[in-house]
């Protein structure tokens, strides 16, 4: 029922925003047929959309006042985003504009229409991924988490016997698992998370067994073990990073559009006639 | 194992999300309970380097990047790079080359009056951008010589009455041709004022330096039109005419030419067949010229006939025959001018007459300006007072030369230029001559009997020609005969036995008005065949009694006829000087005056104005140009056509109309405004221009048709596209 719900919900939005954008096509039109200023319709339009847009970085700073829940904001920020975007390729003559300020403002619109395309994308993709890897860590105890890590694989190794598995583990470990475990994962790692580097850690650690006797392949177990949290625990650090990555540049350049929209305006209006 | 067997110690709980700063200690260490402050101050006594939160470094950089966005506007609006950063595009290449030149700072006001405000004169009611202009405004600084600053603003630059007359010839092709009713209709009217039109509503700037400026749609063309249509080939209105009937300074009909005269000369086996390029031809431009000149296309058929139309010349003055008693009491008064009267007043000596009130008024009493028609004492007197006029006209001319006759002429708002090319070949010496001819040398004859010996030149038998002018049956003076001037013509008063009591009550010698006839005339006496006879033998003609002004004058000029006693002028063939001189004249006359209508039915001025009816509308409407397009709702260049095979060939779109075809008769009616009144070539129909001009091919927009701005300045009327 939910889901049915949802869908229904998604149906009549998208309804609604294919005919708010239709009916503002032939408002658009007929007016230019009437010889009207269509700029200064389009383009109160849109600062008045983008003002409306932004207003919903204020609502979440606002949880306490009765404004409606953050989901239905939610949703009217996607859709009238997507009206947004197309009143935009209504109002300007170029999808990037002329003079430097217009390109400006221009590509800074397009920026901010993007990122919040694909923040649409990600919000609808990241949390399941999430989900999928074990354990949930908030973003600024990363860094703790990872310390937990390495320093119980040190003791794992200061734990283990003298004459069993010491050359063969420490040898590894010295090599291998210590730059894994006490260092941040690299930049390729984090733009593209993926499995390689725990397939080969665990790989090698498999073909350690050979040479090492019970008390060793335990170890070798439990650094296994470390290795998987580690991984998962980076993996959720750059999902996160990026999620907070988009929302972070996603409201930045709607500062920097919304400035430079009031901006446009006033010289528009200055300048007209 | 498994990662869930692995037992790691639980995460401090130290944790508090909405915090800027986060306690620095590592993961060996145990964090703060209390943590760092707001302030990113570490409260213990071993303080830790704290670390921004997630929070707190998305907060920082939301600073910074404020920072940087308002300092980017302030360099923006104080930078003096400030004008090129806030253009919002590049201005059309016509534009911005003349701005090229203009200071920068000054650009931006070149065309938006309220940039002229420097942040100095924001708060000065008096500066420019005060003073509510209007960007029109400055685009009329330029622009104000092709469109005139009084109708700049209005739709199409007309103003209301001229709008009205385009709307009513639209309501009258709607009423004769289909009205289009398409859904276009529907759609609501302008959203500009008709009256006070923008530049800037149709022409956008900053679109780019190729971006075009008269770029604009055709439901943005029919906004304000009541009748809009679709596309050009399926919904646009037929013109019934257009290209023809637009006039033109020469009169011509193809109809006829080709269809009759042609023909038949080519039946004599003389002529060359009917050929549009043998008048239109091509110019440097490739443009087609409108016509050849007169000796190229028109003078091999109509050369005689003009030079028999225009030999008919003009008459300067004529003395009219005024009886012996009116001549008595003009004197003096030519003996060869005396006898019955007659003659008629000349036009153009009528003209140059009317500058004297007591003339002209003594001319609307003679009766269709004839003296032959005089028979009440009214009439009488007035003959007398013209023939008194009639002498000082002469006596003006010949003593003061043309000034004379230019102010008479001003007073009636004739231009000096216009009788000066009049008179320019017609000496003072000619009238002096012929008034010591006419005037002196008779009274001269009078008081010498010796003189009395030689002939008086009478006035010929009475010839009518085309100027209104009538020479009178006259022999030469037989001194035996009892009516000559002994009797009849004396100036001696009381010597006159006809004008005595004894011959008053004579009804055979006073007219008689009922029937109007003169007794004398069928008196024997004034045809007495010695009278005829005798002069043969006794005095040769002199004093240019036989002059023949068509074998003397074949160039045309001005000359004395001692026949008819007059002043005139036989013109030359095709581009004579002085009858377009005269036509010049009459076209400052004002219409309906009798004196232009009497000269208007001269044979040379009609010939004239018979192919050249432009001539006496306007100045200077002689030579046959291209009908400009300049300035006119339609558009059209033969250039870019006759580079298609197909239509290099005229009669693919030009069919001139055939003797059976009623097609000209149809057009002429549709064109009442027509100065020939009649069309000689079919309609040129939509579906001809259709077949290229659609959406794909050559195009069909109302841009390639029309033009938005007209100019009448040059044309002065509107050329209505049907």
């Amino acid at each position: 029922m939910p889901l049915h719900s949802f869908r229904q919900r998604r149906r009549i939005a998208i309804t609604l925003t294919v005919f708010a954008l239709l009916a503002m096509l032939g408002i658009v039109w007929i007016q230019t047929g009437r010889l009207a200023d269509v700029s200064l319709l389009t383009g109160g339009t849109l600062l008045c959309c983008i003002l409306l847009l932004a207003l919903f970085g204020m609502r979440r700073r606002l949880p306490i006042l009765p404004l409606g829940s953050v989901s239905t904001w939610t949703q009217v920020h996607i859709y009238m985003g997507f009206f947004t975007a197309g009143v935009y390729w209504m109002h300007v003559p170029n999808l990037i504009g002329n003079g430097i300020f217009e390109c400006s403002l221009s590509i800074v619109f397009l920026l901010v229409t993007l990122s919040g395309f694909y923040g649409l994308y990600a919000s609808r993709t990241l949390p399941k991924r999430l989900t999928a890897v074990e354990g949930q860590h908030r973003f600024d105890r990363v860094e703790w988490h990872r310390g937990q890590i390495a320093d119980h694989a040190t003791k794992l190794l200061e734990e283990l016997s003298v004459h069993v598995g010491i050359p063969v583990l420490g040898s590894f470990y010295t090599q291998h698992l210590n730059p894994f475990f006490n260092s941040r994962p690299s930049l390729a790692y984090i733009l593209v998370p993926t499995g390689v580097r725990r397939r080969r850690l665990l790989s090698d650690l498999r073909d350690l067994e050979r040479y090492l006797e019970s008390e060793g392949r335990s170890t070798a177990g439990r650094f296994a073990a470390l290795v998987r949290r580690r991984d998962d625990l980076d993996y959720q650090f750059a999902l996160q990073l990026r999620l907070r990555l988009w929302v972070a540049f996603h409201s930045i350049l709607t500062l920097a559009l919304v400035a430079g929209g009031l901006v446009h305006s006033f010289m528009a209006l200055r300048f007209a006639g | 194992m498994r990662r869930d067997e692995l037992q790691l110690p639980p995460p401090p709980n130290n944790d508090r999300p909405g915090d800027r700063w986060m306690c620095g200690r590592s993961s060996g260490q145990t964090p703060c309970v209390r943590g760092p402050s707001d302030r990113g101050i570490c409260p213990m006594e071993r303080a830790c380097r704290v670390k921004r939160s997630w929070y707190g470094r998305r907060r920082h950089a939301l600073l910074v990047a404020t920072v940087l966005l308002i300092a980017m506007l302030l360099f923006m609006i104080k930078s003096r790079h400030q004008l090129a950063i806030i253009k919002p595009g590049d201005l059309s290449n016509p534009h911005a080359q003349i701005l090229a030149t203009t200071v920068t700072s000054q650009r931006c006001a070149a065309c938006h009056p309220q940039a002229a405000n420097t942040d100095n004169l924001w708060f000065n009611a008096s500066s420019v951008g005060h003073q509510h202009l209007t960007q029109t405004d400055a685009c009329l600084d330029c622009h104000h010589k092709t469109i005139p600053r009084k109708v700049a603003k209005l739709a199409h630059n007309l103003d209301a009455q001229q709008l009205a007359t385009l709307r009513l010839s639209r309501q009258r092709l709607a009423s004769l041709a289909e009205y289009s009713d398409t859904w276009q209709d529907l759609l609501p009217g302008p959203a500009v004022d008709m009256n006070n039109i923008q530049c800037a509503t149709c022409h956008r700037e900053h679109r780019g330096s190729s971006a075009d400026l008269l770029a604009i749609s055709d439901t943005q063309c029919q906004t304000c039109h009541s009748d809009r249509f679709g596309s050009f080939a399926t919904s646009h209105p037929d013109w019934q005419q257009w290209p023809y009937g637009r006039g033109g300074e020469i009169s011509f009909n193809h109809a006829t030419h080709a269809n009759k005269y042609y023909p038949a000369k080519r039946q004599d086996g003389k002529g060359t067949p009917f050929q549009c390029a043998q008048c239109h031809q091509r110019n440097t431009n490739n443009e087609i010229s409108r016509a050849a000149s007169y000796r190229v296309a028109c003078g091999s058929c109509h050369d005689e006939a003009l030079k028999l139309e225009t030999a008919e010349g003009l008459t300067l003055l004529a003395l009219p025959i005024l009886s012996p008693e009116s001549a008595a009491r003009v004197q003096p008064w030519p003996e060869a001018a005396t006898g019955f009267y007659d003659g008629p007043v000349s036009p153009l000596a009528e003209l140059l007459l009317q500058a004297d009130p007591d003339i002209a008024k003594a001319l609307q009493e003679i009766p269709n300006h004839d003296v032959a028609a005089v028979e009440t004492p009214a009439a009488i007197a007035a003959a007398e007072t013209l023939a008194q006029g009639i002498r000082q006209l002469i006596n003006e001319f010949a003593s003061q030369g043309q000034p004379a006759l230019i102010k008479r002429t001003q007073r009636l708002g004739l231009t000096p230029e216009s009788v000066q090319a009049l008179l320019r070949a017609l000496s003072p010496q000619l009238v002096e001559e012929a008034r010591q001819n006419w005037f002196i040398q008779q009274a001269q004859s009078k008081l010498d009997p010796a003189a009395d010996s030689q002939p008086t030149p009478k006035p010929k038998p009475a010839e009518t020609n085309s100027n209104g002018t009538k020479g009178l049956p006259e022999a030469p003076r037989d001194p035996n005969d009892l009516l000559g001037s002994d009797l009849l013509g004396s100036d001696l008063p009381g010597s006159d036995l006809l004008g005595s009591d004894l011959l008053s009550g004579d009804s055979l010698l006073v007219p008689n008005p009922n029937t109007d006839t003169d007794p004398l005339a069928l008196d024997p006496l004034g045809t007495e065949p010695l009278v005829e006879t005798e002069p043969a033998k006794k005095s040769p003609p002199t004093n240019g009694l036989d002059f023949d002004a068509d074998s003397m004058l074949p160039g045309g000029g001005w000359f004395r006829d001692d026949q008819g006693l007059a002043i005139r002028y036989r013109g030359s063939d095709h581009d004579d000087p002085v009858l377009k001189a005269m036509i010049n004249i009459i076209r400052q006359l004002p219409a309906g005056m009798p004196t232009r209508e009497r000269l208007l039915q001269n044979r040379a001025i009609a010939a004239c104005i018979a192919c050249h009816p432009g001539a006496i509308q306007r100045h200077g409407r002689w030579r046959s140009r291209p009908l400009s397009n300049i300035g006119q709702f339609t558009k059209f260049s033969h250039a870019s056509h006759l580079n298609v095979a197909e239509l290099s060939n005229c009669i693919h779109c030009h069919r001139v109309a055939g003797k059976s075809s009623s097609a000209s008769l149809l057009t002429g009616m549709l064109a009442p405004q027509s100065p020939h009144g009649q069309m000689d070539f079919l309609p040129l129909t939509r579906e001809s221009c259709s077949s290229c001009h659609r959406s794909g091919a050559s195009g069909d927009n109302c841009t390639t048709c029309h033009r938005y701005h007209i100019d009448l300045r040059n044309s002065g009327t509107i050329s209505i596209n049907h």
